[in-house]
């Protein structure tokens, strides 16, 4: 048991200050909802008819969507963008794919490879993409999620100043999709490229993010 | 290894699941 905390540690760690986090969010998140009813003249909701209500559900699918297409995009970019100095880049001539070889596919997987490292064919591009595909798939439901309950959260609002619904088609192009969406993209863009960027000069000792402390800041690709 | 990584992906359908039959049902006049 001991072992098993010690050798999973950073995910139970994020698992645990998830739950906790998206608890806080549910109790805040009712809260608000129901100050802005009251000064509507309508109903409180309990925390359980909250959990269901289309309001919760796009306020999580919003930040879920953006965490996972900057993951997307940073998994995918760093394979052909580089940044001279950083820890997060390749060095700079392995921009690309990469050869075989140094991917350890095909004929140069080694005995210890997955199996579909090894066998060629579609499964091989298939697992050498398993990443990005997570994470793209992650991202375009989670969008999706937060398109179908932002459009029944939107309607509701409608409904409650006497205004007609729109359909999820028109939603999609509404400046309050779009704005969700935007804000949350540009805090995660911003924060990720300041990660690479930053960590061209900066240290923190022990952590596989950070070049090794006395590294030189033209050391490119190189993990601490 | 596995079951962390199983139990990620779980939580990941469950929480995506929810929020599309929440979103759906509430559509449809829930």
């Amino acid at each position: 048991m001991r072992r098993f905390l010690r050798e999973h540690s950073l995910g139970l760690f994020f698992g645990l200050i998830f739950l906790l986090a998206l608890f806080g969010q549910a109790i805040a998140g009712r809260a608000e909802f129901n100050n802005h009813q009251l000064t509507q003249g309508l109903a409180q909701l309990s925390l359980p008819s909250y959990l269901v209500s289309a309001d919760f559900v796009t306020d999580v699918m919003e930040n879920w969507q953006s965490e996972f297409l900057q993951f997307l995009l940073y998994i995918v970019a760093t394979v052909w963008l580089l940044q001279r100095g950083s820890p997060e880049s390749k060095e700079l001539d392995k921009a690309g794919l990469e050869s075989d070889e140094d991917q350890k596919v095909g004929k140069y997987a080694a005995d210890d490879s997955p199996p579909w490292a090894r066998v060629g064919g579609l499964r091989t591009t298939i697992y050498s993409n398993s990443l990005a595909l997570a994470m793209g798939t992650i991202f375009l439901l989670s969008w999706l999620a937060q398109s179908i309950s932002g459009v029944t959260a939107y309607n509701e609002d409608q409904l409650s100043q006497l205004q007609a619904p729109i359909s999820w088609a028109s939603y999609i192009t509404s400046a309050d999709f779009w704005s969700r969406t935007l804000q949350n993209w540009q805090s995660e863009f911003l924060a990720v490229g300041t990660m690479a960027v930053l960590s061209i000069y900066l240290r923190q000792r022990g952590s596989p993010e950070s070049k090794p402390v006395g590294s030189a800041h033209d050391a490119t690709g190189v993990e601490g | 290894v596995r079951p962390m990584f199983t139990a990620y992906l779980i939580f990941i359908a469950l929480g995506l699941g929810y929020a599309i039959v929440i979103g759906v049902a509430r559509g449809l006049g829930g």
